[in-house]
C-alpha cells in the first residue's frame, strides 16, 4: 500500500532531517544579518548577548528536534517488527540523515559560543 | 528473481518482434534525424558536443599557459587575455562539465533502470538543441572579438554596462541563460525518470548507486540553477533596460550578484562532482567483482553532500566584508561537507581492499581520481579556514585547488566511465596500450601543471593577470606549469586518437565485456533505440550478477510489455518507493517541435543580443505557439496514444489515470520556478536591509487591487480544487463549461495584475526598489496569464474528447500551477504591501 505523506515510512522522510537543517541554516544566517542591521548588540557584551542567545536557543531546539526524530526512526523497527526490507531502508536511512543533520547543526552552530555576531 | 511475463511474445518470434519494435522506435536518417527524441541519440549528441566544447576550452587553456610561460611574454593583448580566460572557465563549466555529465546520465539512466526511454523525450531533444545553439552563440563571440571578459563569474560592477559597455557581457548572460534551459530541463527529466520509470520491482533501495547520485545531482540542478538564471535576467535587465539592481547609487548592491552567483556556483561544483562519484561507485565494484561496501552509507553521504553543499556559498565571499560570525557558519559548513565525501572515499577504499581489483584502463583513471581528488579536497578544507582563505584569496593557489577538485572529481571519473562504456557506443573494446599512454601523459601533465601552481599561489602570484615581471620567483613555476599543460594536452590527443582508432580497429566487444552487474549491459552493443524488447522484473541490486542470462531472455522477448502493434512507445510507470508497476507510460515519438522551438528561441536570443526588440517579440509569440502545439499532442491525443487498449492483466495507460510523469514533471518544474522566485524574494529583502543607498520612493501601488486579485485567484483555485475532486469521483458533468469559466476568471485576475502594474507609477530605472517590485509583479502576471491559457486549453481539449472521464489526468497537472500562483501572489502581497510599513517604507 502507498504510504501517506505523513507516514514515517514515506520516502520523503529520508530527507526531512536535512531540510530542517537547511531551514535552520537560513534562519541563523538571515536572522543574524537582519538583527545586526536593526539593533546590533553592544560589542562589549562579547558572545553573551540577546542575539547569540536567541540564535543559540534556536540551535538547541533544532538539535533537540533532530535528535528526537533520529531516535524515533531508529527505534521504529523495534516497535513495528513487521517492517519489510524496503521499509527498514527508509527508517534506517532517515535515522542516519537526522543524526547527520543534528551533528551538522551542532558543528555549524558552535561558533555562537565563540564569536560576537556583528563584528 | 527475474520473472517471465504472461504477456510476453513467443520466443520463436523474437526477430520479428525486434523488427516491429524498430518500426515504432527506429531513428530516421538525413534531415529527419533532427526529429529524433530518443535518449540514446540525445545522450550521445550531448556527449559529442560536450567533447567538442572541451577541446575548445582546452585550446583556450593552452593559450593562457603559453601567455604565462615566460615573464613579460606578449602572445595576447590584455583585453584578449581577459576574453580567453573568461571563455575558458565559461566553456569548461557551462558547455562541457555540466552538459557532459547530464548527457552521460541521459544516455545511461533508462538503460540502468530497465526503461526504454526518459519520460519526456521531446524535452530531452529541446534541451540538446538549446545547449547546442546557446553554446554556438556564446562561442561565436570569440571570433567576433566581443567575448565576455569579466571572468566566468561575471562580477558586477565590472560586468555592468558602465565598465563593460559592449555586448561582451550580454553574450554571456543571454547565451548561458539559453544553455541553462537545457540543464534545468534535463534536471527535471532525470528526477522524474528515476522516480517513476524503473524496472518493475526495482524498489528505491535496490536502485543502482549511479541513479542515486544522478537523482541528487538533478535535484541540485533544479534548485541550484535558478538563482543564476535570475541573476542573469536581472543583470541583463540592468544592462539593456537600465534597471539598477546592482547599482549602489540607485539603491542596488553589486554584492547581491555575488550571492546569486555563488548560490548557484558552489552547488555547481557538487553538481559536477556527484555524477563523477556515481561513475566511481559503479565501476569499482565491477573491477573488484564484489558489491560496493556500505550502500546505505554511500546513499547517506550523497544526500548529505547534496544538502550541505548549498550552505557553503559565502566561502567564496570571505573577503567581501561579512561579519565574522556569519563567516564562521560558512567556514564550519565548508569543513563539514568533506565528511560525507570522506564516507564515500572510505567505501571505495574498503571495496578495493576486500575485492580483487583488476587494473584495466578505467581503473587507472579511478586510482588517478582518488589521488587527485583527495588532494583537492584537502586544499578545500584549508580554504574553508577564513584566515588562510584571506591569505590566498585571488591567487593561483585557488586556481590549483579548483582544478584538482574539478578535474579530479569530474574529468578523471569521466574518462574512466568513457573507457568503460566505450563498447556501448561502438560495440568495440578500447586499446589497452594507447589508453595507458593517454592516462599517464594526462596524469603527469596535470600534476606538473597544477601541483606546482599551489606553490605559485603561495608565493603570491594573483589570478587573472596577463603577465608578470621577472624576479618575483614566479618564472620557474610558471614555466613548469606551462610545460605540464602541454604534456596534458598530449595526453588528451592520445586519448582522442585511441577513441577514434578503436571505432575502426577495436576488438568487437563480447556480451557484458567487463562482467558488470547493472542493466545497461543487458542491451545489445551498441543498443537499439528501445533498449529492451521485453522489460524484466528486477528485485536485486546486481541483476546481471544474479542472472547472467538476463540479456538473452530479454532479447528473446521473454519478459513484459512486448506487444507493439498498437504503435505506442511504452515503458513501465512504477511506484517511486516500491517499484511496483502502476501504469504504462506512453512516450511521444519523433517530432520536429523541439527543433523548431529551439530555433525560435535562438532567434529570440540573437534579437535580444542585437537589441531588435520587435523581432524578439515575434520570436516569443512564435515560440509560444509552437509550445502550445507541443502540449496539444499529448495525453489522449491520437498522435500521443493512437490506441488506448492494453493487454489483459496490464495496468492502464498513464493518460487514463490521475497520475503520470507530467504531474511529477510539473511539480519538479515548479520547484525550480519556486527556487527562482525565492531568489528574487531574497534579493528584495537583501537590498532592503543591506543596500547602502536603498531608497523607498513614494508609492502609488494599489494594495487593495492586489488584494482583490489575490482573493479572486484564491476563489478560482478553490473552484478548480472542487472541480477536480468531482472528477476524481467520476463526475465530469459541466467540465468544459467550468474550465472555460475558470480560464476567464484567470484572465480577469491577470488583467487586474496588469492594471496594478501599469497604475503603480513605478520608476524602475530610478530605484532598485521599484525595479524589484516591477519584476515581482511581472513574474506573477506572466504565471497567472499562463494559467489562464493552460486552463482554456484544457476546456478546448475537453471539447475534443482528449480530457474527460476516460482521460482525467491533465487538469490535475494544471491545478498545481494554480496553487503555485496562489502561493506566489500572496507572498508577493505580503512582501511588497504588508512588509514595507513595518520597516519604515511606504
Amino acid at each position: 500500500m502507498k504510504p501517506a505523506l505523513g507516514s514515517p515510512l514515506h520516502p520523503l522522510q529520508i530527507v526531512v532531517g536535512l531540510v530542517v537543517w537547511s531551514l535552520w541554516f537560513v534562519a541563523i544566517y538571515g536572522g543574524q544579518a537582519i538583527a545586526c542591521r536593526i539593533c546590533p548588540p553592544d560589542p562589549a557584551q562579547g558572545v553573551w548577548n540577546w542575539l547569540n542567545g536567541s540564535l543559540g536557543l534556536l540551535t538547541l531546539l533544532t538539535l533537540a528536534l533532530l535528535l528526537g526524530l533520529m531516535r524515533y526512526f531508529w527505534r521504529l523497527p523495534l516497535r513495528r517488527p513487521s517492517l519489510n526490507e524496503r521499509e527498514l531502508f527508509v527508517t534506517k536511512l532517515a535515522a542516519g540523515v537526522h543524526l547527520v543533520a543534528a551533528l551538522a547543526t551542532a558543528f555549524v552552530g558552535a561558533p555562537l559560543l565563540q564569536l560576537p555576531p556583528c563584528l | 528473481m527475474n520473472t517471465r511475463s504472461n504477456s510476453a511474445a513467443p520466443a520463436a518470434d523474437s526477430d520479428q518482434l525486434h523488427d516491429q519494435f524498430n518500426e515504432v522506435w527506429g531513428n530516421p536518417r538525413g534531415w529527419r534525424a533532427l526529429t529524433i527524441v530518443n535518449h540514446t541519440t540525445i545522450g550521445l549528441r550531448f556527449m559529442v558536443t560536450g567533447g567538442f566544447f572541451f577541446l575548445v576550452g582546452g585550446l583556450l587553456a593552452m593559450l593562457i599557459r603559453t601567455q604565462l610561460a615566460l615573464p613579460g611574454y606578449q602572445l595576447m593583448e590584455p583585453d584578449v587575455y581577459n576574453q580567453v580566460f573568461t571563455m575558458h572557465g565559461t566553456v569548461m563549466m557551462f558547455l562541457f562539465a555540466v552538459p557532459m555529465m547530464e548527457g552521460l546520465a541521459v544516455y545511461l539512466i533508462p538503460k540502468m533502470l530497465g526503461a526504454r526511454d526518459l519520460v519526456f523525450p521531446r524535452l530531452s531533444a529541446l534541451g540538446y538543441f538549446c545547449y547546442l545553439f546557446g553554446g554556438l552563440i556564446l562561442l561565436s563571440s570569440i571570433f567576433l572579438d566581443v567575448a565576455p571578459k569579466a571572468g566566468w563569474f561575471m562580477y558586477t560592477p565590472l560586468s555592468s554596462s558602465a565598465h563593460t559597455p559592449g555586448v561582451n557581457s550580454d553574450f554571456w548572460l543571454l547565451g548561458i541563460t539559453f544553455v541553462e534551459i537545457s540543464a534545468v530541463s534535463a534536471g527535471v527529466e532525470l528526477v522524474v525518470s528515476i522516480l517513476r520509470t524503473r524496472a518493475s520491482g526495482m524498489a528505491l533501495h535496490k536502485m543502482p548507486l549511479y541513479a542515486w547520485y544522478i537523482l541528487v545531482m538533478a535535484m541540485m540542478i533544479v534548485v541550484g540553477f535558478p538563482p543564476l538564471i535570475l541573476g542573469s535576467i536581472l543583470l541583463e535587465l540592468e544592462r539593456a533596460a537600465d534597471m539598477p539592481f546592482f547599482d549602489v547609487a540607485r539603491g542596488g548592491d553589486p554584492v547581491l550578484w555575488q550571492h546569486l552567483f555563488w548560490l548557484f556556483g558552489h552547488p555547481e561544483v557538487y553538481i559536477i562532482f556527484l555524477p563523477g562519484a556515481g561513475i566511481v561507485s559503479t565501476l569499482i565494484p565491477v573491477f573488484c567483482q564484489r558489491p560496493l561496501v556500505g550502500y546505505r552509507w554511500v546513499v547517506l553521504g550523497v544526500l548529505t553532500t547534496g544538502f550541505i553543499s548549498f550552505g557553503l556559498w559565502v566561502h567564496h565571499m570571505f573577503t567581501v566584508g561579512i561579519p565574522q560570525l556569519a563567516q564562521a557558519f560558512f567556514s564550519a559548513a565548508s569543513m563539514l561537507v568533506a565528511i560525507p565525501t570522506g564516507v564515500q572515499i572510505f567505501a571505495w577504499i574498503a571495496t578495493l581492499w576486500l575485492g580483487r581489483p583488476v587494473y584495466r584502463v578505467p581503473m587507472l583513471w579511478l586510482v588517478g581520481f582518488l589521488l587527485v581528488f583527495v588532494a583537492g579536497g584537502l586544499t578545500g578544507v584549508m580554504l574553508a579556514l577564513v584566515p588562510f582563505n584571506w591569505q590566498v584569496h585571488d591567487t593561483h593557489f585557488v586556481v590549483a585547488h579548483m582544478h584538482y577538485v574539478l578535474v579530479g572529481g569530474m574529468f578523471f571519473p569521466l574518462m574512466a566511465g568513457l573507457y568503460y562504456w566505450l563498447p556501448h557506443f561502438s560495440g568495440r573494446m578500447p586499446s589497452e596500450r594507447l589508453g595507458r599512454w593517454g592516462f599517464w601523459l594526462f596524469f603527469i601533465g596535470f600534476n606538473a601543471t597544477f601541483l606546482i601552481m599551489h606553490w605559485t599561489g603561495l608565493i603570491g602570484m594573483p589570478r587573472r593577470v596577463y603577465t608578470y615581471d621577472t624576479g618575483l620567483g614566479w618564472d620557474m613555476p610558471n614555466l613548469v606549469s606551462s610545460i605540464g599543460s602541454f604534456i596534458m594536452a598530449a595526453g588528451v590527443a592520445t586519448i582522442l586518437l585511441d577513441i577514434l582508432l578503436h571505432f575502426r580497429f577495436g576488438v568487437p566487444a563480447p556480451k557484458n565485456p567487463w562482467k558488470a552487474d547493472t542493466l545497461e549491459w543487458a542491451t545489445s552493443l551498441p543498443p537499439s533505440a528501445y533498449n529492451f524488447v521485453s522489460l524484466p522484473d528486477v528485485t536485486d541490486r546486481h541483476p546481471l550478477w544474479q542472472d547472467p542470462d538476463l540479456p538473452d531472455s530479454i532479447a528473446r522477448g521473454e519478459h513484459a510489455l512486448t506487444v507493439i502493434d498498437h504503435g505506442r512507445r511504452e515503458t513501465w510507470g512504477v511506484d517511486p518507493l516500491t517499484g511496483r508497476t502502476r501504469e504504462i507510460i506512453h512516450l511521444p515519438g519523433n517530432s520536429w517541435l523541439p527543433f523548431i522551438t529551439a530555433l525560435f528561441l535562438t532567434v529570440l536570443c540573437l534579437s535580444l543580443l542585437n537589441k531588435v526588440y520587435w523581432v524578439a517579440l515575434a520570436a516569443t509569440i512564435a515560440t509560444a505557439v509552437v509550445v502550445l502545439r507541443w502540449s496539444w499532442e499529448n495525453g489522449a491525443h491520437p498522435a500521443a496514444a493512437p490506441d488506448a487498449h492494453t493487454q489483459p492483466g496490464e495496468p492502464p495507460l498513464h493518460s487514463r489515470t490521475f497520475d503520470g510523469p507530467g504531474l511529477w514533471g510539473m511539480g519538479v518544474t515548479l520547484l525550480a520556478d519556486g527556487a527562482l522566485y525565492l531568489s528574487l524574494l531574497f534579493g528584495w529583502f537583501y537590498l532592503w536591509t543591506v543596500s547602502p543607498q536603498w531608497r523607498v520612493p513614494d508609492s502609488q501601488l494599489n494594495g487593495w487591487l492586489m488584494l482583490a486579485s489575490a482573493l479572486l485567484l484564491s476563489g478560482g483555485s478553490f473552484w478548480l480544487h472542487r472541480l477536480i475532486k468531482r472528477l476524481r469521483a467520476g463526475i465530469h458533468r459541466g467540465l468544459l463549461g467550468q474550465l472555460a469559466l475558470l480560464a476567464l476568471l484567470a484572465l480577469v485576475q491577470s488583467a487586474m495584475l496588469l492594471w496594478l502594474l501599469l497604475s503603480a507609477g513605478l520608476a524602475p530605472t530610478e530605484t532598485a526598489h521599484d525595479a524589484v517590485i516591477f519584476v515581482l509583479l511581472a513574474y506573477s502576471l506572466f504565471h497567472c496569464a499562463l494559467a489562464a491559457v493552460a486552463t482554456g486549453l484544457q476546456a478546448w481539449r475537453v471539447s475534443y474528447g482528449y480530457v474527460g472521464e476516460a482521460a482525467p489526468y491533465e487538469p490535475v497537472v494544471v491545478e498545481q500551477l494554480w496553487y503555485y500562483n496562489l502561493g506566489v501572489l500572496w507572498v508577493s502581497y505580503a512582501a511588497i504591501v504588508l512588509f514595507p510599513p513595518t520597516w519604515g517604507g511606504m
